[in-house]
């Protein structure tokens, strides 16, 4: 066994430009392999948790029928009840509570259908990240009334400015259309550019006073550690069974559907890649089988039985695959690790990436276990290919050998 | 289109020897307590121009009801508001549609008529301080120039609205908005004073975005308006809506 | 003692449209410890015969018999594991692994025999000095003469220990020094050991040296005659 390992190690070097090239493929696909998913993650990764700390949070808990037509009517019933045995989940590791309407912003100029959010700041800081987003003016430091955050997208197209009025109007809990007018405290930027010109935040206490109610519509939470997800979801399930308590699948369920969606085009991409592969190995050994087909049939001739030939060109194809395969993986974990620290600057298609919620700037990222599977994979594929070849080498005639030319 | 529905909703309430008399003077001349008219709707861009014809029934600020006439494709469209709730009906599809909350605040987005006056019963009363500046001369015809501020608080875009009352019969000839910049936004002229059962009244209103887009303009012309029309709030149901004509 | 017994051979190349028959109802004994050359001119069938004793080709009719097997009876792989065990074969040319050297060369085939390490190696080395490599015994192949290659063949040919050995023009490759030294080691084989050696040539040189030469032409044998 050793020395036919030891000849097909030997072979390869026979023709190092070709083996190279095999090598080189080998590694590539993995490389490709590995990177396209450590994009692909990075991407969903960043886009769940910048979706989970910019605005869903883990959990959020609403009236059961408030969330079909944002009817004001449906708020929390006993905020104070659910407040109370958040505060006293320790694993929460914070939560506020929000007043919630679909309404209208208007300037002289335009108005926009917006989501209107009525917030308590300092909770709130700590549960999203929204008050980092502010890029002009600040986070309603200045605790002035009717003082209203809007995004940039949206200050754009109303064609306002800090301190400019602005009327936000809605339905209140009787049904009343009922407005305001507001003040331009600070305009921020996510780089959601939809989520920018659909959603504006205002005080609380300012909504429920115009509004003339003092309820609360939402609870957002967030946890220590998402691991706990469950636990706390069933646990809030039981004890506040009279509310609807989601998760942040449930809330933004395109972040779970895009997994999917991803999934699914990786593993297009790795039969594409792995393909490619095939067709390379099984061309390339068939071309090194039948260069040595004398010397194939002098083995043959003198005793080599075939079920050693046929291993003799595995091996080959196997020791090329576990060269390449290594390689391949460095590369991959070089490119992964260089990338993910400092990020691919993708800002020439940064308007395209933003309205559809993707930061330009991408951090790849990859679970160790895919390094695993896919050199699995990749080993699995050229061991595939490698058949061919072999089993071409057993047609061979002995008579080849002897053969004068 | 829809934006126009709410202009009309609430174009009954668009229109006083102080200022606030005055004011109020011109509002109880121009609205009835039930009324129908009808209405001829022209909007220009620089790019292109629409028409639209409808009917609409009203009885005090509740109760309204909008039956489309032309365009052809949006023939029989009714819409009724009552009190808070604005249905919508589709002869094509021959089916009620509630409008949601959300959708009564975005679809007259973009009008030129601004939404902000229209879809509050805004009461140019309440919700201003009134300042009379004197007289002026609008097509020949002698009015009182009033400056209208709003209060703080108010839910008014405006940073000032500039509006012509006319001397002898107390309807509105022009105003003009600004913002708080003192920038003029938006021109509505009201003209072609016509009799309307035994009322004169401008038939013709044009405003026109002159900030943003000086090119274009809404025009709504009154081909007719009858007063204190003989209905009551069984008018405003839903079956009506599929039966009016 | 008779090691090689071929009867009404028969072998017919079926091209395309026209059959050719190569070996034209031959018959042949060899007795253990000959030292013998099939003679003819090229295209006359001397590699086809060699082919069919040697079991390396299939017959069209007739038997071949070694050691009173009949190889007519044994399956591809039979037939691998025979000649593994009873032929040393020394071809024109590509007799060796060119990745490995002389020694592991020589040792592949006690390798493949399941031979161990110990024996695989003093075997080698005493194969090499028999053959006069004894300072050459870690060179590639590509490093030694073609006569010095063909000497590594015979040694690997040696060390299975088969009971005879097919050498199929091994002398057209060389030049006369070569061959002649090639010659002197297999004569010497022959005497001090009692190999068995069956050649095909067309070389005077070597036809010169055998002690039995069996002429043929067209696939038939036209002498068999004691040198
Ligand atoms: N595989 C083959 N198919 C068809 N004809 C063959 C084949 N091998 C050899 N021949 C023919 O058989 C004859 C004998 O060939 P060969 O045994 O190689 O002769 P020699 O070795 O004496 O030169 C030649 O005419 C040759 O063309
Ligand atoms: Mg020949």
């Amino acid at each position: 066994m050793f020395t036919i390992i030891k000849i097909a190690f030997l072979n390869i070097w026979r023709t190092p430009l070709r083996s190279s090239v095999v090598i080189f493929s080998i590694a590539l696909g993995i490389w490709a392999g590995l990177f396209v998913i450590a994009f692909c993650y990075g991407i969903n990764y960043q886009r769940t948790s910048d979706t989970i700390n910019s605005s869903i949070s883990h959990l959020q808990i609403h009236n059961p029928k408030f969330k079909k037509d944002y009817n004001n009517k449906f708020n929390l019933k006993e905020h104070d009840k659910i407040v109370k045995f958040v505060n006293e989940i320790k694993q929460i590791k914070s939560f506020c509570k929000r007043t919630l309407s679909l309404g209208m912003i208007s300037s002289t100029i335009n108005s926009n259908g917006v989501k209107i959010i009525g917030i308590e700041p300092r909770k709130e800081s700590l549960v999203t990240s929204i008050s980092k987003k502010v890029i002009e003016g600040d986070f309603f430091e200045k605790k002035k009334k009717n003082s209203v955050l809007i995004g940039d997208a949206l200050a754009k197209r109303l064609n306002v400015k800090l301190k400019s009025k602005v009327v936000v109007t809605f339905q209140n809990s009787n049904n009343e259309i009922i407005s305001g007018a507001f003040r331009i405290c600070g305009i921020f930027k996510t780089q959601y550019t939809k989520y920018d010109e659909q959603n504006i935040f205002l005080l609380s206490e300012d909504f429920q006073r115009i509004s003339n109610d003092n309820s609360f519509h939402e609870i957002a939470i967030l946890l220590t550690d998402i691991n706990e997800l469950n636990l706390i979801e069933n646990k809030l399930k039981i004890n506040l069974n009279e509310y609807l308590i989601e998760n942040w699948k449930n809330l933004a369920p395109e972040l779970a559907y895009a997994d999917q969606v991803m999934e699914t085009w990786l593993f297009l991409i790795m039969v594409i890649i792995m393909l490619a592969l095939i067709f390379g190995i099984i061309n390339t050994m068939l071309m090194a089988v039948f260069e040595r087909r004398r010397e194939l049939g002098m083995l043959m001739a003198i005793g080599m039985n075939k079920f050693k030939i046929f291993t003799l060109i595995l091996y080959e194809t196997f020791i090329l695959s576990l060269i390449g395969g290594p390689f391949g993986m460095i590369l991959a974990y070089v490119t992964i690790y260089l990338t993910s620290k400092n990020g691919i600057n993708l800002s020439i298609f940064k308007n395209g990436l933003e309205s559809v919620g993707l930061s330009s700037t991408i951090y790849p990222k990859i679970d160790d276990n895919y390094y695993i599977y896919i050199t699995l994979l990749v080993l699995v594929f050229t061991l595939f290919s490698s058949i061919f070849p072999s089993k071409k080498a057993l047609k061979l005639k002995p008579t080849e050998a002897i053969k004068t030319i | 289109m829809k934006k126009i529905i709410i202009l009309i909703f609430l174009s009954f309430d668009l229109n006083a020897q102080n200022a606030y008399e005055i004011i109020e003077k011109s509002q109880n001349y121009t609205i009835g307590n039930s009324q129908k008219v009808d209405i001829s709707i022209t909007i220009n861009r620089p790019k292109w121009e629409r028409k639209m014809s409808l009917k609409a029934w009203s009885l005090g600020t509740n109760y309204s009801l909008i039956l489309i006439t032309a365009p052809s494709r949006d023939r029989g469209t009714v819409f009724l508001k009552k009190e808070n709730e604005i249905w919508n009906w589709q002869p094509k599809i021959e089916r009620i549609i509630k409008l949601p909350p959300s959708m009564m605040m975005q679809s007259w987005m973009g009008s030129d008529f601004t939404n902000d006056d229209l879809i509050r019963e805004s009461s140019i009363l309440d919700d201003y301080s009134h300042f009379l500046l004197g007289d002026t001369l609008i097509d020949n015809s002698s009015c009182f120039k009033i400056k209208l501020i709003p209060k703080d608080d108010a839910p008014v875009v405006w940073g000032k609205i500039i509006t012509f009352i006319d001397k002898s019969f107390y309807f509105q000839r022009r105003s003009e908005f600004y913002d708080e910049e003192g920038e003029l936004i938006n021109i509505m002229k009201l003209s072609e004073i016509k009799l309307f059962n035994n009322k004169k009244l401008p038939s013709k209103i044009t405003v026109i975005p002159i900030y943003e887009n000086p090119d274009s303009k809404t025009t709504l012309i009154y081909n007719n308006i009858d007063f204190n029309i003989n209905i009551n709030s069984n008018f405003f149901s839903k079956q009506n809506m599929k039966r009016i004509k | 003692m008779k090691i090689i017994s071929a009867k009404n051979l028969v072998k017919i190349y079926n091209s395309s449209n026209l059959s050719f028959k190569a070996i034209d109802e031959i018959n042949l004994d060899i007795e253990k410890g000959e030292f013998s050359a099939i003679v003819g001119p090229s295209g006359s069938g001397k590699t086809t015969l060699l082919n069919m004793i040697g079991g390396l080709d299939k017959l069209t009719s007739g038997e071949v018999i070694i050691n009173n097997v009949k190889l007519n009876n044994l399956n591809e792989n039979e037939l691998i594991d025979f000649r593994l065990n009873n032929i040393g074969f020394i071809f024109q040319a590509y007799n060796l692994i060119p990745v490995l050297t002389a020694i592991e060369n020589v040792e592949f085939i006690m390798l493949l025999q399941g031979i161990n390490h110990l024996t695989r190696k003093e075997r080698s080395i005493e194969l090499l000095k028999y053959v006069g490599l004894e300072n050459k015994i870690n060179s590639r192949p590509n490093q030694l003469s073609g006569g010095q290659q063909q000497r590594v063949a015979v040694a690997r040919a040696l060390a299975s220990k088969p009971s005879f050995i097919l050498a199929d023009e091994p002398t057209a490759n060389l030049d006369s020094k070569s061959t002649n030294k090639l010659l002197d080691l297999m004569a010497k084989m022959n005497k001090e050991q009692n190999i068995t050696f069956l050649f095909s040539t067309h070389d005077q040189r070597v036809i010169n040296r055998a002690k039995r030469i069996i002429t043929i032409e067209d696939g038939k044998i036209i002498s068999d005659e004691k040198n």
